[in-house]
């Protein structure tokens, strides 16, 4: 059986801090098995894409930071690029995001860095046996390292339905290339009924791969490289969808990858879900929404089953934010399936292919700190 | 007579134990300044921020080696400097924001040094600690900058050079002056002691050679005092003694713009170094006794101070790095080394050429190029119980074996082997290999690419005594 570690995120008073509880349960959890001393451990993080604003605070990541020092390890702080840049760009933006966001030598402790280099090309090629994907290119400074702690903003992600450890370690520590192949069989659908001939789809791609006829949108398939989310962000009425089969292979290819990434690490890696300023969208949105579920804490485990069912768990189990997307989904109820309500897809797909693939079991305890 | 202990490391290099960074980090520990700092001190590292545009002062790494030590003894460090007066119309320090900018623009920010970077005097350099110093000999009383005067433990890290007024800045001067708030500062200039007449608390002024409104620099020069308290019309210069609190800002203005209507009488300069000696005393006497060590870099020594918004050639070649817990111990070894020591060519002795008949090794070099000899705030810090001025000089040379090179560098063991590893799991070089080259045998000849001989253009060369020079080996 899974051990979860949960830290709650009601403070009632100076000496039941947040931060404080964090530190001391992750000094004490299976963390320190994770690493011997002197070992350099990855601490991934997820800097926000500019304007972002429910990104992970960086006194959070500070305190990951600080245990990993505690424990004597040798933090390396990284993120990895999103899609969606050229590549004189794409390193730059980071910078300036990760700058706006707070995350520096000063605020951290360490310097934060791409795990992929400035134009996410910096690699290594992982095979492993997956339904989807052959092999993974796998950030080459968490490949390089020696273990790896997946620091996860949980909330919802609209083509695995969860964001969590699955998706913070299988997308998250891919390169731009990895993620590339991981995003490959999303495309964006146009709704013709739907569709009012506004553009924003055009504007937005990246790549220049929709183009508007006679005021409607046609996706050029070459150009396309499926990051599905400048086009879907982009549309103000939902006119741009991605169908179910789409994510299911979507789900399947990031569980791939972050099978990947342990295998390249030899499972030497450690989970870090925090369940606050829970969104509809991940942190490599620019834009935010509102909470659609109270704070709830902070999940800690070596199984990314465990933890991301966990997290399932505790999300579907609270009630839904008044005035939230939760509202406009049905979702207020305390049993109510959110995720799935909110995205239309069923994180559990993926976690139940994780759990088939040999990442972890859905059988855990959670112990509250 | 007891002499107080120096040791002086010397700013020569050749390989990686003798980097001035790392015999600076083995003179904290060989002066055993690590024994003023007890765990969870709270330590001022007084340092230089630095005039803006000002490019000798010290660099970031100088610094960031003494916080680390710092850190290692237990100790919280923080980077202070103080408010300054406005001694010039630009001044870049005189303010909390201003000085913040001057300091990141040399790079001293908490991402460079590692602790947080104060201002010790803080925002307008109001906040500070009034100190009685018995023993001052002018001074009574010093106004020592808060965060100075609250710490518990200090390391002054002086970065020695000359100054225009103290002649010299060492490590008395970067508390004498650089600890002391912006009251404390117009205190120790002796603003309002005597009368405007004797010309020692205000500018010595002589308004006859004022060339008032066709001065090109007037406006500049009305715009120099911080407190209005002159102006210039068609009578000429106009001036308000009680508005006046001695900045210098005025006289600086009038004197380099090449002019000399507000400049400072002889006797000015040795009173306002025996007073910047009381001030040290002063900051001296908010710590307990063993809380702070004196350091100083004695390179890029520039004839004025950090202070000047500009910096020229060297009075000497560099010269290296000094520890004490002697305040006037430090100071008295580094200016006899200075003195000691062959001047830099070209520096200010040249310019002194024609004046004076420059400087020769041995002499008092700030006496000659300041006009006023530094050694009077030694002495005066001797008679207010400062410290003692009789040392011996400790040279230091690091150990060189294995253990000393990876004593202070990045990482304990060779970085080489993480480069080792790395390439283990994926070799980008035989990736690439062969590279595209031209054929080893169709090698080009090197002579191809010498070149000729330079003297034609040397000799055409701006400097005319080196373009002078040139073939007469």
């Amino acid at each position: 059986m899974s051990v979860v570690n949960f830290v709650g995120a009601r403070e009632r008073c100076s000496s039941s801090n947040l931060i404080e509880r964090f530190k001391g349960t992750l000094r004490r959890s299976e963390l320190q098995g994770v690493f011997s001393p002197g070992e350099l451990v990855a601490v991934k993080f997820e800097a926000g894409e500019r304007d972002n604003l429910k990104y992970v605070r960086p006194l959070l990541v500070k305190a990951v930071v600080d245990a990993v020092y505690s424990l004597g390890g040798q933090p390396l702080l990284v993120d990895t690029l999103s899609m969606g840049s050229k590549a004189s760009e794409v390193g730059r933006r980071w910078l300036e995001a990760v700058a706006l966001h707070g995350f520096d030598v000063t605020s951290l402790g360490k310097s934060p860095m791409l795990a992929d280099g400035y134009t996410g090309e910096e690699e290594l090629l992982v095979p492993i046996e997956g339904d989807e994907l052959g092999g993974v290119e796998v950030a080459r400074a968490i490949a390089e390292s020696q273990a790896l702690v997946v620091i996860s903003h949980v909330g919802a992600h609209p083509f695995a339905g969860l964001s969590g450890a699955l998706v913070s370690c299988g997308v998250g520590c891919a390169s731009l290339r990895g993620k590339e192949r991981i995003h490959a069989p999303l495309r964006p659908l146009f709704m013709p009924d739907r569709c009012d001939g506004c553009g924003q789809c055009e504007k937005h791609c990246p790549h220049e791969a929709v183009r508007l006829k006679d005021d409607k949108p046609f996706l050029d398939e070459k150009k396309c490289k499926g990051c599905a989310y400048y086009c879907t962000a982009a549309c103000p009425i939902g006119a741009v969808v991605i169908d179910g089969y789409m994510t299911k292979r979507f789900q399947k290819r990031a569980v791939d990858s972050a099978l990947a990434v342990t295998g390249a690490l030899q499972g030497k890696v450690y989970y870090i879900n925090i369940l606050m300023d829970v969104c509809p969208y991940p942190d490599c949105y620019p834009f935010s929404d509102v909470p659609f579920v109270p704070d709830r804490g902070i999940l800690m485990s070596r199984d990314p089953v465990a933890i991301d069912s966990a997290a399932l768990d505790i999300l579907n189990e609270s009630s839904g934010i008044r005035g939230s997307i939760a509202d406009e989904c049905d979702g207020l109820e305390s049993s109510s399936d959110k995720l799935l309500q909110v995205t239309g897809v069923d994180p559990r797909d993926m976690i139940y292919y994780a759990k088939k693939l040999g990442m972890g079991s859905s059988d855990f305890e959670i112990r509250k700190a | 007579m007891q002499k107080e202990k120096v040791w002086f490391a010397d700013a020569n290099a050749a390989n990686w134990v003798e980097s001035l960074v790392a015999k600076a980090k083995d003179l904290f520990y060989e002066a055993k300044l690590n024994e003023c700092i007890e765990k969870g001190d709270s330590v001022a590292i007084k340092i230089h921020f630095g005039e803006w545009n000002r490019t000798r002062c010290l660099r970031p790494e100088l610094v960031a080696a003494i916080v680390e030590e710092v850190k290692a003894c237990g100790g919280r460090p923080f980077v202070c400097d103080t408010t300054t007066l406005t001694y010039h119309p630009y001044s870049s320090r005189f303010i909390g924001n201003l000085a913040l900018e001057t300091a990141t623009r040399h790079g001293f920010t908490e991402a460079s040094l590692g602790c947080p970077v104060v201002v010790a005097d803080g925002f307008s350099g109001d906040d500070d600690v009034r100190v009685e110093v018995p023993t001052g000999i002018i001074l009574k009383e010093a106004y020592v900058a808060a965060a100075i005067a609250h710490a518990d433990a200090m390391i002054n890290l002086a970065h020695a050079k000359g100054h225009p007024v103290a002649s010299f800045g060492g490590c008395i001067k970067n508390i004498g002056i650089g600890g002391q708030s912006k009251r404390g500062k117009y205190h120790e200039h002796l603003a309002h002691w005597g009368s405007p007449e004797d010309f020692l608390g205000w500018p010595a002024r002589h308004p006859e050679k004022c060339l008032g409104l066709d001065c090109p620099f007037h406006k500049l020069c009305e715009d120099s005092c911080p407190r209005g308290a002159y102006h210039i019309d068609e009578h000429g210069h106009h001036f308000d003694a009680e508005k006046c609190w001695l900045c210098y800002s005025c006289q600086i203005t009038c004197m380099f713009t090449g002019h000399e209507c507000m400049v400072f009488t002889p006797d000015y300069f040795p009173y306002a170094q025996i007073a910047m000696a009381d001030a040290a005393k002063g900051v001296m006497l908010t710590f307990k006794e063993g809380k702070v060590g004196h350091m100083a870099y004695c390179i890029d020594v520039d004839p004025n101070c950090d202070c000047i918004p500009w910096a020229t050639l060297p009075v000497v070649p560099d010269i290296g790095v000094f520890a004490s817990k002697d305040p006037v111990a430090i100071d008295a070894a580094i200016l006899d080394m200075i003195d000691a020591a062959p001047a830099y060519p070209g520096g200010a002795n040249k310019a002194l050429d024609n004046v004076q008949g420059g400087y020769k090794q041995g002499q008092d070099k700030f006496a000659i190029t300041q006009g006023t000899s530094p050694r009077y705030q030694i002495t005066a810090g001797v008679k207010n119980g400062l410290g003692n001025m009789e040392y011996e000089l400790v040279p230091y040379t690091p150990p060189y074996n294995e253990e000393h090179v990876a004593k202070w560098q990045i990482r304990p063991t060779p970085t080489t082997l993480i480069q080792r590893e790395m390439w283990k799991k994926r070799d980008f070089i035989l990736e690439a290999a062969p590279y595209k080259r031209v054929p080893f045998e169709e090698k080009p000849s090197y002579e191809d690419f010498k070149a000729g001989d330079r003297k034609e253009y040397l000799k055409k060369l701006p400097v005319k005594e080196w373009a002078d020079a040139v073939g007469k080996d």
